[in-house]
């Protein structure tokens, strides 16, 4: 090595700072889809925010713990986890379950598998937070009265408990017992927006 | 539906995502935008102005809910309930919502032929009966099949005689093709063996209406719900088998708190929906076989405690017979606490007297207010699980009975329902598409009426003649008939096989000997295992019309799009309506058998239009209509109208959303029909009987007794002999109940079961299921019935929303007997009867992670649901959950059902 | 120490292992889920034909060795759903983070980067790093020679640069500092420290390579249950075309660009091999200075000159390579080379000559 001048060590300096600032601003521009995009957003996520699986924490904290692997996807049960694309800020490559979709049937396998803690782990179904059910009761058939459905009630794993009968068989979600699986929004048969959804109250940042 | 393409689903939303990512950076357009833009204004416009809505009855349950189809481009794309319908109005259950789903699923799209076909003349029994791989069938065009059928039938008919040859019809099938089919076997071939799955449905409420009222069908409509002063269900679970209706009970409960019973052997969502309104006036007989017996303890104590709510002996006198012994017998022998008692080998007590006096009590003051007022009084509406019993008859006749004695009929807001369990069964009675039946509620015993109708069948009336001579033990007789090689061939006419009970010892050995034709709708069809012709059909919503009549005898068209498509959107040029096949076999039949086929069928295949090719139904039910001139039935009101109007009759129909017949006069067919009937309640002048289509004009009552002997020692001894019928050690072989009919009488006359479970064993707290498995001991009483989110067996679990809500066989069992016998929610079991096994997932209790858990059984009960029979696979090899593997075909000598809610089982753990 | 001479061999046959490893658990993970709902039959018999009919079929048969079917009475035989189930679930996920048979193994960059950003370390998120801290600890940047999907795809592609040679194509040499990805893990913690965006997992090609795999396997049984069977690009995202460049930019400007300067996961690993246990070494008394070393080291080290450092990954080819047998793996916790007993042999065997 040649022997550090000080005009050579300013060189370096400068060198390096340039090549810090070539580094940050290359980053910086691969970084775009990560910081601000909102691809994945859409109206239906925006409305009722981001449904994480059983056992996640506060979404802050979730999403700093988060170490953005794919476990929870393999894990699950019903492959109602998905991850959420590049282009999705910082939730790229989190976990997200889309009810109407697929629901979470509480297997809690992916609380025991997930690396980071990001999911907590030992939870008991009842336990579980993942958000509130909320009727619609304009798109509700049967609370609108053109139909006497009752498929959220049979999906409930709480049913009695966390989402009750009325007439027609038209659902009333009890928030107190309702763990936010998401099975009720499943299986609800009015197809472009589903009348009983799912709120997680996990603002889409 | 269109939005639906644009909104986000699983695969689209990482795909979009994907491509939204370069399209957001680029134009800051909004993801939700850049989805929907996906189709262009004119696009959207196009499809919108494309889209048709058409007019017909949900092809679900016998409630008949209106129904209007939403058709794009010649294709089913929606269902919505019809507003304008007085029957639902504007509600409609989970099944009927999604009524268009499992159309285009999983369709036959060929003729298909087996390569290895049976023929019983020459004793051949095919070797690959059982299996419906393609490697058995080879594909075959219509008119090759229709040669094959032909040739078969007509050398069978001429070498063993008509009656060699069999058919079931359906409830499903529209009132023109039922009436067809009625002439192809009854009139062409010659046959008396013609029977229809309305045969395990309703049969003994026909029969029991036939005896008290001498005619067939409910003489009431669901308005008279909404003016009931009490309303009561026996033996049916309403809220998962007729929705709409027990909605309507519902709201009426609601709005006037009515006091309600419902008699059923488990605590279903029916007693618990009841009991949500209101718990005080909410009754519950939790009773298993009982109900002849606790009607006659109402009648019982209403006569000795409420004698005002009794009908005047005049009264009685003027419009009834046989009242004095019944009043007699029921004073003498049916007192609730005689009643209680005698029935406690089964019930153990779980009615109390008080129960019954109670009831006793709200049914008197039910029945003085309906009549003090000219309205309202006791509505009484039963199901296919009270009809489903081997004295079915006798439980119509009891609820007859006890609407004489009160009088609660004649007027509106009471009466006597049976809900029918079919679309259409009401119309395969109508039609008398059943053994020894005529169209439109006669006998082919009477003369003068046989007459007439082979007139309207423009056939020899001699030939009609010959057929009424020939006796057919109806359905399941007739598979018997089959295995001692009486009945040779046999047709399936969009009916399944899987709805008769005991399949494996009975009904499958049976038609593996038959040359069989099956005409269905699915590729994957149980009845294609043991088919040699297989005709794929056309199904609701594809005809070009057809009339459906629902419970409350109210007549409706169907409209169609005249098309069928498979899975990937190709049209299915084969299919066929099962009327236009019908018509087909007539000609090539008839003329093989030398009749003069262009005079028996003068339809002919139009020409033109969007329905090119196919029969046009409305000729064929103008016919129809036609016919009915001097039946009670009457509907020639309809040709007045079309006459004077000049309306059609299926516009009629469509205008008035149904008619309920009968429709005797234009002023009748235009107001909508006669909603009531009885006791002059019809608007018709010159009606062909007094007050009641009976001989003598009388309703008649008759006292059925119900006994199971000294500690149930009657029920032993019946039952033990029962048993010997339909074993597995020998699967298709006899004794045959055909030859011993007296043992079913006994049985009926006595108010049996068809098997009696190892109560003893039950009761004996050290037993275990494996100790039942070793001492070859079947402790549990195991009921089939249903399951609100599906309808029967084959369209319902092809619907991916009704499917997945409860997608597989289930057993519900108290959590008592659970806890007693280790068995876990959730667990998988086997239950297991003399003649056959299924496998179930183990319910325990309303918290059960199996769903739906709605359902309370009581300790020694077992449910399973026989919908879901072929939901794992139709392939016997694969099928691990079909129900009536394990029934028993024991069945009411008079209606002719089987009792599928009493088995014998035991659980086998897997 | 020396290893056995299938070296090579056993790096390839890991390589390929994990790489199919990543295929495999979406493939596990969608079986599992169709085994579970009571679907899988019917699945199979709807994608028949199509790639994902036959990855169904085969994972059964698979699954079916480990966990055999059961006999129930005469001849009903069936899977042991249960225990197939079991089997299904003991893979699962990529190298970002894994799961085998219950035992986790986590990169130890997630872990400093999840504990950076949520400024904790919670005993499950440690726990799943030791393994891998332990192994690189001990035998170095292992994790880039012997199990990285990246670095074995683009020594791969590497290959490709000889086609271009081969076309009279010079592909370009650019060299880059090594000490850059240092800079780029600097920076990425930074940000994750201030921002709370976990940015390295976002640009780390093996955990892209994971996600993009695992959605895309998704997406093709996604779209074969809507009849869409085959094989299909839908599901791959943005990251994709970060790891297609990451690829050209190797083949043609300079190889294992990526691994050699920028990778921040290289970076972390290279840290921790500082001090390893086993290193490549050379003997200089049986060394020939052929040089045939110097062009076959993917990380563009001079084996012939010693001193590697913390970039080497103790990959092995140099020694595969070395027709002498001068260099071999050794226990030692210096690079200075070994020297005959002499002790004051000179550098190169040829200067003394």
């Amino acid at each position: 090595m040649k022997p550090l001048t000080r005009r050579g060590f300013g060189a370096a300096l400068a060198r390096g700072a340039v090549r810090l600032a070539g580094i940050g601003a290359v980053l910086h521009v691969l970084g775009i889809p990560f910081r601000s995009g909102k691809a994945a957003t859409t109206p239906e996520l925006r409305e009722t925010g981001v449904l994480r699986p059983p056992g996640a924490l506060p979404e802050e904290d979730f999403l700093a713990r988060c170490i953005r692997c794919e476990l929870c996807a393999d894990a699950c049960d019903t492959g109602c986890i998905r991850l959420l694309p590049p282009g999705s800020g910082r939730s790229t490559g989190t976990p997200v379950i889309f009810p109407w979709d697929r629901a979470c049937n509480l297997c809690m396998a992916c609380t025991e598998v997930c690396p980071s803690g990001a999911l907590k782990p030992g939870l008991d179904k009842h336990e579980v937070r993942m958000g509130d059910a909320v009727v619609d009761e304009r798109l509700c058939v049967s609370h609108n009265g053109t139909g006497a459905c009752g498929a959220c009630h049979t999906a409930c794993p709480f049913r009695g408990r966390a989402l009750t009968q009325g007439i027609r068989n038209a659902p009333t979600v009890h928030p107190d017992s309702c763990v936010g699986c998401g099975l009720c929004e499943e299986v609800c048969i009015v197809e472009d927006r589903r009348a009983i959804r799912v709120f997680s109250g996990r603002a889409w940042t | 539906m269109v939005d639906r393409k644009a909104s986000l689903n699983r695969r689209n939303f990482l795909e979009l995502s994907s491509a939204t990512v370069a399209a957001c950076s680029l134009t800051k357009a909004l993801p939700g935008e850049f989805a929907t833009a996906k189709f262009s204004k004119e696009e959207l416009e196009s499809l919108v102005n494309e889209r048709k809505v058409l007019q017909s009855q949900c092809p679900y349950c016998g409630v008949g809910c209106g129904t209007l189809i939403q058709v794009e481009n010649d294709r089913i794309v929606g269902v919505a309930p019809d507003k304008l319908h007085p029957t639902n109005k504007g509600v409609q259950c989970i099944k009927g919502l999604n009524a268009q789903e499992p159309t285009y699923r999983d369709r036959l799209t060929k003729v298909l032929i087996r390569k290895d076909i049976s023929d019983p003349a020459k004793g051949h029994v095919s070797a690959t009966k059982g299996r419906f791989d393609d490697d058995v069938f080879r594909e075959a065009t219509y008119e090759e099949a229709e040669e094959l059928i032909a040739e078969r039938i007509a050398s069978y008919v001429k070498e063993f005689g008509g009656n060699c040859v069999g058919l079931t019809g359906s409830g499903q099938l529209t009132m023109e093709a039922q009436w067809i089919e009625n002439l192809l076997m009854k009139g062409v071939i010659g046959s008396n063996s013609i029977e229809a799955n309305a045969r395990m449905c309703m049969t003994s409420a026909v029969t029991g209406y036939f005896h008290s009222y001498g005619s067939d069908a409910p003489p009431t409509s669901y308005e008279d719900i909404e003016m009931a002063d009490m309303i009561t269900f026996w033996g049916h679970n309403a809220r998962a088998a007729h929705p709409v209706l027990f909605w309507r009970v519902a709201d009426r409960k609601k709005s006037a708190d009515i006091p309600t019973l419902v008699s059923d052997p488990r605590r279903t969502g029916t007693v618990t929906g009841l009991e949500d309104i209101n718990p005080r006036n909410s009754h519950h007989f939790q009773t298993l076989n009982g109900d002849i017996s606790y009607l006659n303890a109402i009648a019982h104590v209403i006569l000795k405690k409420h004698p005002e709510a009794v009908m005047p002996e005049e009264w009685l006198d003027r419009n009834t017979t046989g009242w004095k012994e019944y009043i007699e017998g029921v004073k003498a022998r049916y007192s609730p606490e005689q009643v209680v008692e005698r029935l406690r080998y089964i019930d153990e007590g779980r009615v109390t007297v008080e129960q019954i006096e109670k009831i006793a009590a709200l049914w008197a003051e039910a029945s003085i207010k309906g009549r003090k007022r000219g309205k309202g009084g006791v509505f009484t509406i039963w199901g296919i699980g009270y009809n489903q019993m081997l004295h079915g008859q006798h439980n119509t006749i009891s609820i007859i009975n006890l609407h004489l004695l009160t009088g609660n009929l004649g007027r509106p807001g009471c009466g006597t329902h049976s809900q029918t369990g079919q679309p259409n069964a009401m119309s395969e009675r109508l039609m008398g598409g059943l053994t020894g039946r005529l169209p439109f509620n006669k006998p082919l015993a009477n003369e003068q009426w046989r007459n007439w109708i082979a007139d309207c069948w423009r056939i020899p009336r001699e030939r009609l003649a010959r057929t009424a001579t020939l006796k057919n033990p109806m359905s399941i007789g007739m598979m018997e008939r089959a295995l001692k090689d009486d009945l040779k061939a046999m047709f399936w006419m969009y009916s399944t096989h899987i709805h008769l009970p005991d399949l494996m010892t009975l009904v499958r050995p049976a038609l593996t000997k038959m040359f069989v034709i099956a005409q269905d709708i699915y590729r994957h069809a149980p009845n294609l295992l043991y088919a040699d012709v297989v005709l794929p059909a056309a199904t609701w919503g594809e005809w070009s019309g057809g009339t459906y009549i629902q419970s409350e005898r109210r007549l409706y068209v169907n409209d169609g799009t005249g098309r069928s498509f498979d899975e990937q959107g190709n049209l299915i040029t084969e299919a066929r309506p099962d009327m236009d096949m019908a018509i087909d076999k007539c000609k090539a039949i008839g003329k093989k058998l030398g009749l003069n086929v262009d005079a028996i069928i003068p339809y002919k295949r139009r020409t033109s239009g969007h329905f090119k090719g196919t029969y046009d139904p409305e000729e064929v039910f103008e016919d129809i209509v036609r016919a009915s001139k001097g039946s009670d039935a009457d509907l020639t009101g309809m040709l007045e109208v079309k006459e004077k109007d000049g309306v059609g009759l299926y516009d009629q129909l469509r205008q008035l959303r149904g008619i309920q017949w009968p429709a005797p006069s234009y002023k009748v067919a235009k107001s909508g029909g006669t909603p009531r009937r009885y006791l002059k309640q019809e608007d018709w002048e010159n009606r062909p009987y007094a007050l009641f289509p009976k001989k003598g004009g009388k309703a008649k009552f008759k006292l059925c007794e119900q006994d199971y002997g000294e500690n149930g020692s009657l029920l032993k001894e019946v039952t033990t002999e029962l048993s010997q019928y339909g074993s597995k050690k020998t699967p298709g072989e006899g004794p045959f109940l055909i030859d011993n009919l007296k043992l079913l009488v006994k049985a009926r006359d006595n108010a049996l079961t068809p098997e009696l479970p190892d109560l003893d064993f039950y009761k004996d707290e050290s037993k275990t299921l494996d100790d039942a498995k070793k001492e070859d001991k079947y402790p549990f009483w195991l009921g089939l019935g249903i399951v609100y989110e599906h309808f029967h067996t084959a369209k319902t679990i092809r619907g991916a929303s009704t499917l997945r809500l409860v997608p597989e066989q289930y057993v519900e069992v108290n959590p008592e007997d659970a806890e007693r016998f280790g068995l876990e929610d959730g667990e998988k079991v086997r239950l297991v009867t003399r003649r056959g096994s299924y496998e179930a997932r183990v319910s325990v209790g309303t918290e059960s992670v199996v769903r739906p858990a709605r359902n309370e059984t009581f300790p020694g009960y077992l449910f399973s649901p026989w919908n879901l029979s072929v939901a794992d696979s139709a392939d016997p090899k694969k099928n691990r959950w079909l129900a009536n593997a394990v029934s028993h075909r024991a069945w009411d000598p008079v209606s002719g059902q089987a009792d599928y809610k009493k088995c014998a089982a035991r659980i086998e753990r897997i | 120490m020396r290893l056995p001479t299938k070296t090579q061999t056993s790096r390839r046959a890991l390589q390929i292992l994990v790489l199919l490893l990543m295929v495999v658990t979406p493939i596990l993970a969608r079986y599992g889920n169709y085994l579970s709902a009571r679907q899988l039959d019917k699945m199979v018999e709807r994608f028949d034909g199509s790639f994902q009919g036959k990855a169904l079929v085969w994972t059964d048969g698979t699954l079916r060795l480990l966990a055999p079917d059961k006999h129930y009475g005469e001849d009903v035989v069936r899977r042991d759903r249960k225990r197939v189930l079991e089997a299904a679930a003991s893979l699962k996920g990529s190298t970002w983070s894994f799961e085998l048979f219950g035992l986790s193994l986590t990169d130890p960059l997630a872990v400093l980067e999840s504990a950076l950003t949520s400024k904790a370390l919670p005993w499950v998120l440690l726990s799943g790093a030791l393994i891998p801290l332990i192994f690189t600890i001990l035998l170095g940047r292992i994790f880039c020679s012997w199990i990285c999907p990246i670095g074995f795809l683009l020594e791969l592609s590497g290959k490709l640069r000889a086609v271009l040679r081969f076309l009279e194509i010079r592909p370009g040499r650019i060299r880059l500092w090594p000490g850059d990805k240092f800079l780029i893990l600097g920076l990425g913690l930074a940000t994750a420290v201030f921002f709370g965006l976990p940015f390295l997992g976002y640009l780390y090609p093996p955990a892209l390579l994971g996600r993009e795999i695992h959605n895309g396997v998704t997406v093709m049984f996604d779209r074969a249950e809507e009849g869409l069977l085959g094989f299909s690009a839908a599901g791959l995202t943005l990251a994709s075309w970060f790891l297609l460049g990451i690829g050209i930019v190797e083949i043609l400007f300079g190889p294992r660009l990526w691994c050699r300067a920028l990778c921040p996961g290289g970076a972390v690993y290279a840290a921790l091999g500082k001090f390893r246990l086993i290193r490549v070494k050379r003997n200089a008394d049986l060394c020939t200075d052929c040089a045939e070393c110097i062009p076959v080291c993917e990380m563009g080290l001079n084996p012939m000159r010693d001193h590697t450092g913390i970039e080497c990954d103790n990959c092995g080819v140099c020694i595969s390579h070395c027709p002498d047998g001068a260099l071999r793996y050794e226990f030692s916790l210096s690079d200075e080379p070994r020297r005959s007993s002499a002790g004051n042999a000179p550098l190169c065997r040829k200067e003394a000559v």
